[in-house]
């Protein structure tokens, strides 16, 4: 497993009051052998919240640059895993 | 460690809010009636029996945003924007500030032990041996629980091999530390408001969103459109739920209209400072044991529930009420406005007539999202009223009775503390010994309703733990 991924959580106002607050912390969650390969951080507002019919509803998060509407644990770990097995 | 979860409910509640705000202070009400079906349009997927129930619960959603309670309609076809009209004339909904949408409620069966298709009759029989009561034989190759004999412990949950027991739960009256919540004929939630110590545990728990508030934002909103002069009073709990620093919320606060901003932690130092002479005072005169006074929701516990405690009860006013005077002091004309993660501070504001209102982190989250405000960018600002680390850490289990150690009058000995860390069935019995017995573990009894204290408040936006260590970050060289 030598992939790297990076996960980048909106940390817009209105990403962090539907719940990106809630996934601020996803981190500390990984697998351990996850660990070392994914790189959590911040990511400031990319507007993608006030256009809802063309992104979809926050909180959105990134990963390696793939946005993820409505993220949450789930769909984060599902993408991760896609990024890892590719 | 849990998973830290927003619910779907969560998210439409503060959606709801945003939509209302940024209406109310558009002055277009008329967009109001629209909510419901802008948030579930034709042919998108619906959470409820069909999508017209959908659209009906989010009518209810945007009424108690508006500062009505479900319970006050008289006219099913009254307009959202009718009632939003109303706001100029009419103060928001008085206490008690929970209301029900029972349409919305799932009459959940009672809160019960359950012996599963799963259960395969074995030859161990370890449920029958664990069980306290003998409520559990076994017939014709399954176990059977007679309710009469069953106190509910889980015990024998606990010990089935094949997970073949559960625990069902019935989520709002488990959440209710009080036996405040009973059901009706047909099953569906109803509140004791004489029981109910407005702490929202129920609001949080219930996963159908059956149990709401009324909101008090509207009138806020409306209240600066009309130009009027209104004062933040921030909670020092706020201060953990944004990821910045609090200098760039308060310039947020001003540029949606406050016109001033007064941190809460400064009350919480005049409260801490009180505190300590009382029970300095209190011990003088063999006082065995004193309870802290600051959580609303405790108030009304020990009123409505241990009145034998009130004389160990504190009388020192809170932080809001401290700040509250503070503000009325320096601005006699104008509107304060407190800014908290509670649902009982509404209660206490409303008895005491001040503060003029009481929003939640959820509203002043949802007015941010409504104006699109990012934190980020902005400059940093200075309230006019600033607290103490102290003060500040009245947020957290365990912060008020450290305050009051670090304000006592010298030659005070530091009193001995035991917490109550989130109030419930068991602590509420406890409490109830000491009042009898007029002893207790320790001094000063810190009681925070909510566990981990006001940082886990009912209409909190960020984790607890997460809000409790930014709030401790910041900590200056030598607090203890």
């Amino acid at each position: 497993m030598s992939a790297t991924v990076t996960v980048e959580i909106c940390m817009g106002t209105t990403c962090y009051v539907m719940g990106s607050a809630q996934l601020a912390g996803i981190a500390e969650r990984l697998p351990e052998e996850w660990k070392s390969c994914v790189t959590v951080k911040g990511m400031r507002c990319t507007g993608a919240c006030q256009k809802a019919e063309q992104f979809g509803r926050a909180p959105f998060v990134r990963v390696n640059g793939e946005i993820i509407a409505e993220a949450d644990e789930g769909k984060i770990l599902s993408a991760i895993r896609a990024a890892l097995e590719q | 460690m849990a998973i830290p979860m927003i619910s779907e409910a969560d998210r439409l509640r503060r959606e709801v809010l945003a939509y209302v705000i940024k209406a109310v202070k558009a002055g277009t009400y008329g967009d109001i009636d629209r909510i419901p079906i802008k948030m579930r349009p034709k042919g998108q997927p619906f959470s409820r029996c069909c999508i017209y129930k959908d659209r009906a619960a989010l009518r209810y959603r945007c009424m108690s945003a508006l500062g009505f309670r479900v319970e006050d309609e008289t006219d099913e076809l009254k307009t959202l924007q009718s009632y939003a009209e109303d706001l100029k004339d009419n103060p928001p909904a008085a206490d008690p500030f929970l209301t029900i949408f029972p349409d919305a409620c799932s009459a959940c069966m009672e809160s019960q032990i359950m012996v599963t298709n799963m259960c395969r009759g074995c030859l161990a029989r370890p449920c029958t041996n664990i069980c306290p009561r003998k409520a559990i034989q076994v017939r014709n190759g399954r176990a059977r629980i007679s309710h009469e004999l069953c106190i509910n412990c889980g015990k024998c949950a606990e010990v089935c091999r094949y997970h073949a027991i559960i625990q069902v739960p019935l989520a709002c009256a488990d959440a209710c530390p009080v036996g405040a919540i009973g059901k009706t004929d047909d099953g569906r939630v109803t509140v004791d408001h004489e029981k109910c110590i407005r702490c929202g545990k129920c609001i949080k728990a219930c996963p159908f969103a059956a149990i709401m508030q009324s909101n008090q934002v509207a009138h806020v909103v409306r209240a600066i459109a009309e130009g009027k002069k209104v004062i933040a009073l921030v909670a020092p709990a706020i201060n953990g739920f944004f990821p910045t620093e609090p200098g760039k919320l308060y310039t947020a606060l001003r540029q949606v209209g406050f016109s001033a901003v007064y941190e809460v932690a400064r009350g919480g130092d005049d409260t801490a400072i009180a505190e300590a002479a009382e029970w300095a005072e209190r011990k003088a005169e063999g006082a065995p044991f004193m309870t802290t006074s600051c959580c609303p929701a405790w108030i009304e516990c020990v009123e409505r529930h241990i009145p034998e405690l009130k004389p160990y009860v504190s009388s020192t006013p809170t932080p809001m009420a401290y700040t509250d005077k503070r503000a009325k002091a320096d601005h006699p004309d104008a509107v304060t406005v407190f800014i908290g993660p509670c649902m009982a501070k509404r209660t206490e504001a409303h008895k005491h007539g001040s503060p003029d209102y009481v929003i939640t982190a959820e509203e002043i989250g949802a007015w941010l999202m409504a104006e699109n405000i990012q934190l980020d960018d902005l400059e940093a600002s200075e309230p006019e009223l600033s607290g103490t680390q102290y003060g500040a850490e009245f947020a957290i289990s365990g912060g008020v009775a450290n305050a009051v150690a670090h304000y006592l009058p010298e030659g005070v000995p530091t009193p001995t503390v035991f917490k109550i860390n989130g109030l419930n069935k068991k602590n509420i019995a406890l409490l109830r010994v000491f009042a009898k017995t007029k002893k207790a573990p320790a001094e000063i009894i810190e009681v925070m309703v909510c566990p981990g204290g006001c940082v886990a408040g009912p209409c909190a936006i960020n984790t607890p733990e997460d809000a409790a260590k930014l709030i401790q970050s910041r900590r200056p060289e030598g607090f203890k």
